[in-house]
């Protein structure tokens, strides 16, 4: 190269250089935006101007991912307040006890605390749900998805997969009738994770994170059911406006208000395991006309009751059931020892008592027999409890 | 040209040096030892550290100083010799004894750290049980303390997610598992690592000699998630430990009711 | 000539710069997948550049956890497999070895020019991994079972990890050509007085790592298709009840001669050209052949030691730990001849020269980490740690890249009759000697403090959050260095276009490729040299004619 091209030539080369560095870079997410459920754009797909008018309604009364709110409650929220606290109607007037009821549960915490860096972790404030949909971004999003419909990038070849929140039903909590959850239950299944799923344990987040993304996933469930509602609204009495959006949103609410309505309360000591118990249990679990756990799950519990699958023309077993969000789903096998939704007997009598939401599993808790009794006593579900968990133990 | 590629080098070995002598206040080192197997990791790789360094020093510097004399302009004396068996023998016998006993000090803390006839033992000579089973999955740590059954897989164990709670001061044994593919238990404070084989039991041991937390990494991919993989080990004397896990027995005993109202 | 003939040419010089181009345009591919990788460990979870808004609109531009597996899975297949690989054997092996033995072209011309051709079969197989469901293998370049044969442990591993393996058994396949061609070439056609101890050290190393490529690639491969066999037929041999351990010592079998494979070339053409460039003699021609034969050889007695803590038996572990930190030896005294070489020699600094002596500087830092991976009890510590990384980036990059931006320098004379700019040269070397060491260096020190290799994002873990300006920085560098590369991309297109015409021995070097033409013609040599003496005789304290060529002067008629 002749010398009078040299210093061109540097220049362009060291300018590609430095311009390949991408000086103008932003290290930040890229636009991101909680978008409709693709159900609501299909029900909406012969009026999307009513689609952007949905949008802007969620906009208008849960904000943007980036600045997640909730308008109605815009002033309640910043006492730190927990409508689950909540025991009658919404008021104004409730509003001090509840706030202080909320901050007496922090004490508690603190007091209990693990150790002094966890106390002290639990003494900074509550993060703001933009924090905690900040933290939902980089933790959870990617199986999650951008509104909680479980359909993030990871999500798609994952088994199970992930939960889509927008339907309001979860399946591991302690309250019955299908109710929504206590914001307990999502704090308490972030920190124990679904063992035997893809979804880990967030133990090591801290419990106020913890606490920040339960009710940041609170937010995106609750305007999922909005948003379906007001689809629904618009599909039978062509509204789709403010009046809808809030009376939408106050029976949303008030479902998860009834939480501590719901829980499933056992006061007392849990029976202790015996082989006794264990034997009634399995009687219990093979009588069709009481527990008849085994017509599902198999008669030594493997999942693999009769059923639990169908029989295509080609003779091809395939699952029975589906769950409520559309999937495939079969009875749990209990001989690996592995439950979802905790292993402690009071989280199996839970399931046994109130069913899991979203599944065909059925609650008996409360169930009456013929006669107008309780088909099962307390014993007959703790029996119940104490031989299912038996059935996942290690043989010697 | 000449001393800009002389400095070069030399600058180079001075970087590389000063990034290892700065390293352990800036954090770029390895974090405090807490445990009795990593005193003798320590010190081979200080005494790695020793040869390595003067190897290095001397290599490079010596490129340095001969780009400098004998580039263009720089006035070194030339030299067409290009065989000397002497030198030849001196260069490979000596490096030769450095390796070999490098090679010769890292058998016996090998040997302590893994061979099965290392595990710690009881007072009546057997080797000690385990204090725990460990279970790695896709993606996180799920401990398994056995019960009052003394046996881990039966009803009455206590799960802890995350948190790994061992007692401090003594020898621990721990029974590692995985539930699918294989994972990497690894405690930095411990110099602790051991790849976790799907279908078998896999022991591991150590005395920690200090409470306090310390971070467990999984160390072989797993997965989308092993990113993610984090745990805790938390070592605290014998007594809280014992009320630790009088602790987790109330959980598992739990109603669920005890703090809501 | 048709088409067809000049692209399935059986020309070796052909064939060896159909390696070169397609090694160059994988490299640009490589090197991207490293800059994402660098983006996302500096800069986790935000949007990523060029990817992320092609692949991940959804997530403005974040891409998963399981695209930065898929990532550094492409990036180490790729740079092992698809660069260094066939640029050092497939380029400079079928270039220069018929023309510094004085031989017409190699033994096998046609098996040449197959074993070229099964590449771009393999290039397609790996690019189809990233279009099937699930995406690209997602297992590591190492692709440890059962991540990598159970189909629901990662989304690569559904269907992109076969197509993963059917590129690896392809490339097997066509560098098992190769090392035969190369080997029966260096055995039987060499020119008459040319003795093996006469024999250029490039020669030597390629000669050699034929020998590993032979000798290793059928338990790769077999163990590939065991692998294959596990994911397609269902069968067991890597699953929980048989042995994963299986595959990692057939793969680690292969594996790590095949790091020799990847270095022996580059310490070949190292030897050349410092010798060429300084006027001088190798020191210790015995002694660099003798060490390149114990490398070959211990190199096959070294293997476990990227399995101390597998599980494995741990008296295996004792066994091959001792043999690994004896392997340094060699490696060691080639270094010493290597400065010996240099000591009184005319060095002049040319671009080759210069990366040379960039090359001694960065595998003697390389090779000295090592010594503190083959220790067992300190390996325990830094296994699958970024203190890995280091070392092996000191020696692939610092080492066999330097080697082979050398040889370009060196050899692009005699292959394109042109001569490449030296003061781009020098700018290049400059800058990328300063910014490897900017990237690589620190990663000692991360992984010393804990940081793993393959993940997404080190602030998970309390312990490591304190290194994120380190990260940033290596990032910084990384991407300077890769832009850097420019002033390489523009001295070989400018050069190509219109360097001045290269005489036939512009370096006045006296091994025989020199006594062709620049470019050779089909046959390469009018009349076959005869060879008088050894390689490097050169005489630093001359001026003027201070060599003598390899070849016997033929009287003028």
């Amino acid at each position: 190269m002749t010398r009078a091209l040299h210093r061109p030539t540097f220049l362009v080369c060291g300018a590609l250089a430095f311009a390949l560095t991408g000086c103008g870079f932003q290290p930040a997410p890229g636009a991101l935006k909680l978008s409709l459920n693709a159900s609501s754009v299909a029900a909406l797909s012969d009026a999307p101007e009513k689609q952007k008018e949905l949008e802007a309604l969620l906009v208008k009364y849960f904000g943007t991912r980036a600045g997640p709110r909730y308008e109605l409650l815009e002033s309640w929220k910043s006492e730190g307040l927990d409508p689950n606290h909540a025991e009658k109607e919404f008021t104004p007037e409730s509003f001090a006890p509840i706030v202080a009821a909320n901050r007496e549960r922090l004490a508690y915490e603190i007091a209990h605390a693990p150790g002094p860096e966890a106390a002290r972790q639990l003494e900074n404030t509550y993060p703001s749900l933009a924090e905690s949909a900040e933290l939902y971004r980089t933790q959870c999003m990617h199986c999650h998805g951008v509104e909680g419909g479980g359909d993030g990038p990871t999500g798609a070849t994952i088994n199970p997969k992930p939960r889509d929140v927008r339907k309001g039903i979860f399946k591991f909590t302690a309250v019955k009738d299908k109710a929504r959850p206590r914001r307990e239950d999502l704090v308490e299944l972030l920190e124990r994770g679904v063992y035997g799923t893809a979804m880990p344990s967030f133990a090591r987040l801290s419990l106020t994170e913890r606490e920040g993304l339960a009710d940041y996933v609170r937010l995106l469930s609750i305007r999922g059911e909005v948003e379906s509602m007001l689809v629904q609204s618009w599909k039978d009495d062509e509204k789709l406006d403010d009046e809808a959006a809030v009376e939408a949103i106050e029976i949303v609410f008030g479902r998860w208000m009834k939480a501590r309505e719901k829980v499933i309360a056992f006061d007392g000591v849990v029976p202790a395991d015996s082989p006794a118990m264990r034997a009634h249990g399995r009687e219990l679990f093979l009588d069709p006309k009481k527990g008849n756990c085994f017509s599902c799950h198999g008669a030594e519990g493997h999942g693999d009751g009769a059923l639990a699958f169908k029989t295509d023309a080609q003779g091809r077993k395939t699952p029975a059931y589906h769950d409520d969000w559309g999937f495939e789903i079969l009875p749990r096998d209990f001989s690996t020892g592995v439950f979802r939704g905790g292993s402690r007997p009071i989280d199996i009598y839970r399931r046994i008592y109130a069913g899991i939401n979203g599944t065909p599993m059925p609650g008996i808790g409360e169930t009456k027999g013929a006669d107008g009794e309780l088909l099962m006593k307390s014993d007959d579900l703790w029996s119940l409890v104490h031989y299912v968990r038996s059935l996942g133990e290690r043989a010697e | 040209m000449r001393a800009l590629v002389a400095t070069l080098f030399a600058a180079f070995a001075l970087l590389v040096l000063w990034s290892f002598v700065v390293a352990p206040q800036r954090g770029w080192a390895m974090p405090e030892n807490v445990a009795t197997l990593g005193v003798a990791v320590d010190g081979l790789f200080a005494k790695i550290q020793w040869v390595v360094g003067v190897f290095f020093l001397l290599t490079v510097g010596l490129l340095s100083w001969i780009v400098w004399r004998n580039a263009q302009g720089g006035g070194g004396r030339r030299s067409a010799v290009s065989k000397h068996t002497k030198l030849e023998i001196v260069w490979t016998i000596v490096p030769g004894a450095i390796l070999v006993w490098l090679a010769l000090v890292q058998i016996a803390p090998w040997e302590a750290m893994k061979f099965s006839n290392s595990i710690p033992r009881g007072a009546d000579g057997r080797p000690k049980p385990a204090l725990c089973e460990v279970w790695a999955s896709q993606f996180d740590w799920h401990v398994l303390y056995p019960g009052a059954d003394g046996r881990s897989g039966t009803g009455d164990d206590l799960h802890s997610p995350y948190e790994l709670v061992v007692p401090v001061n003594e020898p621990v044994v721990l029974s590692l598992h995985s539930r699918d593919v294989i994972h990497s238990f690894f405690v930095p404070s411990f110099r602790l690592k051991q790849d976790i084989l799907p279908g078998r039991e896999t022991l591991v041991w150590f005395e920690c000699t200090k409470a306090g937390e310390y971070d467990l990494l999984c160390a072989e991919l797993c997965g989308f998630g092993h990113y993610k993989m984090a745990g805790k080990v938390r070592a605290i004397p014998r007594a809280e430990y014992a009320a630790f896990l009088e602790r987790k027995t109330r959980e598992l005993h739990s109603n669920g009711m005890e703090d809501r109202k | 000539m048709s088409l067809a003939a000049r692209v399935f040419s059986t020309d070796h010089k052909v064939i060896g710069l159909q390696f070169f181009w397609s090694g160059l345009a994988m490299t640009l591919f490589g090197a991207l997948s490293a800059m994402l990788i660098r983006w996302q460990l500096a800069f986790p979870w935000t949007a990523m550049p060029v990817a992320g808004g092609i692949v991940f609109p959804k997530s403005g531009g974040v891409p998963s956890p399981e695209f930065y597996s898929a990532l550094f899975t492409f990036h180490g297949t790729v740079m092992i497999f698809f660069v260094v690989i066939p640029l050092l054997t497939g380029w400079l092996g079928n270039y220069l070895i018929p023309l510094c033995i004085g031989a017409r072209d190699m033994a096998f011309p046609r098996l040449n020019m197959l074993s070229y051709w099964i590449m771009p079969l393999a290039i397609a197989c790996l690019v189809t991994g990233f279009c099937v469901e699930g995406g690209a293998a997602q297992a590591g370049w190492t692709s440890y079972p059962p991540l990598s044969t159970v189909p629901s442990a990662a989304p690569g591993s559904l269907h992109g990890q076969t197509w993963w393996l059917l590129a690896i058994v392809l490339l097997g396949i066509s560098s098992t050509l190769g090392a035969i061609n190369y080997i029966t070439t260096i055995v039987k056609l060499r020119a008459q007085g040319l003795s093996f101890l006469r024999l250029p050290l490039v020669v030597w190393a390629l000669f050699l790592s034929a020998c590993i490529q032979l000798a290793g690639l059928p338990v790769l491969t077999a163990g590939g298709i065991l692998q294959l066999c596990d994911r397609v037929l269902e069968t067991g041999f890597y699953s929980a009840n048989g042995s994963p351990l299986l595959w990692q010592h057939l793969f680690w079998f292969y594996g790590h001669p095949a790091v020799y494979v990847v270095i022996l070339p580059a310490m070949g053409v190292v030897s050349d050209v410092l010798s060429v460039h300084g006027r001088k003699g190798v020191f210790g021609y015995r002694p660099m052949v003798f060490s390149m034969l114990g490398i070959t050889v211990l190199g096959f007695m070294v293997w476990a030691h990227h399995m101390f803590v597998s599980g494995m038996n741990p008296a295996l572990g004792m066994a091959f730990g001792i043999a690994t930190t004896l392997i340094a030896l060699p490696s060691g005294v080639k270094v010493f001849n290597w400065l010996a070489t240099l000591w009184g020699a005319r060095i002049q600094l040319t671009s080759a020269m210069l990366f040379a002596l960039g090359f001694v500087a960065l595998f003697i830092t390389g090779g000295l980490s090592g010594l503190w991976l083959a220790c067992t009890p300190v390996d325990v510590y830094m296994h699958d740690t970024y203190f890995v990384v280091a070392h092996f980036h000191f020696i692939v990059f610092g080492g066999s890249v330097f080697g082979l931006f050398a040889a370009c320098y060196h050899w692009f004379p005699k292959m394109f009759g042109r001569m490449l700019d030296e003061r781009l040269g020098r700018v290049h070397f400059v800058g990328t000697f300063v910014l490897t060491v900017g990237v690589f260096l620190m990663m000692h020190q991360l992984g010393l403090a804990g940081m793993p290799r393959r993940i997404a994002d080190p602030t998970v873990y309390p312990s490591l959050r304190h290194l994120a300006p380190l990260n940033v920085s290596i990032t910084w560098c990384a991407l300077l260095l890769a832009g850097w590369q420019v002033f390489f991309l523009a001295n070989l297109f400018w050069s190509l276009a219109r360097g001045p015409r290269a005489p036939r021995n512009p370096w006045r070097a006296a091994s025989l490729e020199w006594e062709a033409d620049s470019p050779p013609p089909h046959g390469n040599f009018a009349v076959q040299p005869q060879v008088e003496r050894g390689p490097y005789e050169y005489d630093p304290r001359q001026g003027g004619e201070d060599f003598l060529p390899q070849a016997a002067r033929i009287p003028a008629p």
